[in-house]
């Protein structure tokens, strides 16, 4: 019995070692097991981060602590749970300011897939073509069924213009049910780049149109008025014309017999008349001149008026030398520089801008009549792009602010101390008129005038008005 | 880009998935400061493939990355979008 206890003892511990060993190794089968389950679940991880899995010597547990991967993924993730929850909000802030546009907007707009199915569309939308119905109701219905109800033909069908690849599809005045409509279209694309949805914009021009359509009815009318009044104006104004021509050339044989029996008293019956009867006399034949001067000037100003213009090339650098060449010779004793660009030429009746000239350049001589050193010069600038041209001298000017008189017949800026019947630059405008050409003046007092003038294309095919 | 630090990350020799999780665990470290426009982040690197997986996975977190290539060197530069 003494010797077996001892033996009995170290098979107990045999078998309890063995014990201990199995149990160490289901432990260490286990450890493997879980420790296998977290690199899996870490590899997965970084597959879903879109790298590679850990590498062999990354795998034991020693280096696994160290270097985190579990945690510097959660901590990733959480980061970009934060960043998607920011996004989301964004999104769903502007969803909503989208869907309040959507629904306020005052034109139908509609959401259709690619088989022509409704899937979203606004109130506007609804009630210009649908009725009493809810965007549910109307969802999944045709929008061929609905909208056009197979009026519009294929080519007028902003959807199939989409779908054939168009990056947008625009139709003015698409006519459907009796409205009238501008329709955009726009294709939404998915990530790949295939168009998903169409978005339809109809903006309803049917007020508009009608209004259009009687602005254009008002203005056709307007036109014959403005054409019928016009014709009226013309008349009345060809009656004056004939009138003031018929009065001009009716007083003139009276004017002559009173200058002419004045002029006989003067000559012959002087020595029965005292100074002072012999001055009135005198202002009688002065007078009567003067008024026959005035009616010379109205006669020119209408047959201005009447006469057909022959058109042709004028050179009217040749004619302002002709001009100048007259007012030397009638005073050879006054000093004036003539300054005159040549090969000026124009087209324009040749007798009527004759007299454009020879009025421009009379001005210029006589308002330069106190001036020591006169110059008048006749030549040509570019304003606005217009052929543009012009007398100019330094004689005594004028006012600016009396621009507006001075085409006026009768309107005169200066005095007695120069002689003038106030006719000669409204006989001038008439004629640049007639050539519908323009003519404007500038000036200031003491420094001299310029009058510009101009005259309309030489090209012969752009008539003229006659 | 006044007053913003940047901080020099040389993870040259290295390659996937530590590049990554490199990047990720200082981006993570410095996320507030980034956010916040003071900080920025530049990694150096000669593995290509990190030059697309970091800018994934930091645009995901919300970040603006450039990537620019020096020679047969890239620069990561992770900032505030």
């Amino acid at each position: 019995m003494e010797e077996s206890a001892p033996l009995h003892r170290e098979e107990e511990l045999i078998a309890e070692l063995a014990e201990l060993r199995s149990e160490n190794e289901a432990l260490k089968e286990t450890l493997k097991r879980r420790n296998g389950y977290i690199h899996d679940k870490i590899n997965q991880l970084l597959d879903v981060m879109g790298t590679k899995p850990l590498r062999e010597e990354e795998l034991d547990d020693d280096s696994i602590q160290d270097f985190d991967p579990l945690g510097i993924i959660f901590d990733s993730f959480r980061h970009i749970l934060a960043s998607l929850k920011e996004k989301n909000n964004q999104l769903q802030l502007l969803h909503d300011e989208t869907m309040a546009i959507f629904s306020a907007a005052q034109v139908g707009i509609m959401v259709v897939d690619t088989e022509f199915r409704i899937l979203s569309s606004n109130t506007k939308m609804r009630e210009i073509f649908f009725g009493e119905v809810t965007e549910e109701e109307i969802c999944g219905d045709h929008c061929r069924d609905m909208v056009c109800k197979g009026n519009i033909p294929d080519q007028l069908c902003a959807v199939r213009k989409i779908l054939a690849g168009a990056e947008t599809a625009s139709f003015k005045g698409w006519e459907v049910r009796g409205h009238v409509f501008d329709v955009e279209a726009a294709p939404i694309h998915d990530l790949d780049g295939t168009v998903k949805r169409i978005v339809l914009v109809y903006n309803d021009i049917t007020g508009l149109k009608q209004a259009q359509d009687e602005l254009a009815r008002m203005n056709a009318e307007l036109e014959t008025r403005v054409v019928e009044r016009t014709a009226q104006f013309q008349e009345v104004n060809k009656e004056l014309e004939s009138f003031c021509y018929s009065i001009s050339h009716d007083l003139r044989a009276p004017l002559r017999h009173i200058s002419g029996f004045s002029n006989i008293l003067l000559e012959e019956y002087c020595d029965r008349l005292d100074k002072e009867g012999q001055a009135f006399l005198r202002r009688i034949c002065a007078v009567t001149n003067r008024m026959g001067g005035m009616i010379d000037d109205l006669l020119r100003i209408s047959r201005v008026a009447r006469t057909t213009l022959t058109l042709s090339k004028v050179d009217l650098s040749h004619v302002a030398e002709n001009v100048a060449n007259l007012f030397r010779d009638a005073e050879p004793d006054r000093s004036v520089r003539f300054d005159i660009t040549p090969d000026l030429v124009a087209r324009g009746d040749a007798t009527l801008l004759g007299m454009v000239l020879q009025n421009l350049i009379g001005n210029a001589w006589k308002y330069t009549a106190r001036k020591k050193d006169a110059a008048i010069e006749f030549g040509r600038t570019f304003m606005n792009g217009r052929e543009t041209f012009f007398v100019r001298d330094n004689g005594v000017g004028f006012d600016m602010a009396y621009r507006d008189k001075l085409f006026r017949v009768f309107e005169r800026l200066h005095g007695e101390e120069f002689e003038g019947s106030g006719i000669g630059l409204a006989t001038v405008q008439r004629i640049i008129h007639r050539h519908r050409g323009e003519i404007w003046a500038e000036g200031e007092v003491g420094k001299g005038a310029t009058f510009y003038f101009t005259l309309p294309d030489r090209d012969p095919d752009n008539k003229v008005g006659q | 880009m006044e007053n913003v630090q940047t901080i020099e990350f040389d993870i040259s020799g290295q390659i996937c998935p530590s590049t990554l999780l490199v990047a990720l665990r200082e981006i993570n470290r410095n996320i507030e400061g980034i956010n916040a426009g003071r900080v920025q982040l530049a990694f150096k690197t000669d593995n290509r493939d990190c030059t697309s997986t970091i800018p994934e996975a930091a645009s995901n977190m919300g970040l603006r990355v450039d990537v620019q290539k020096d020679d047969s060197r890239y620069t990561i530069l992770v900032s505030k979008a």
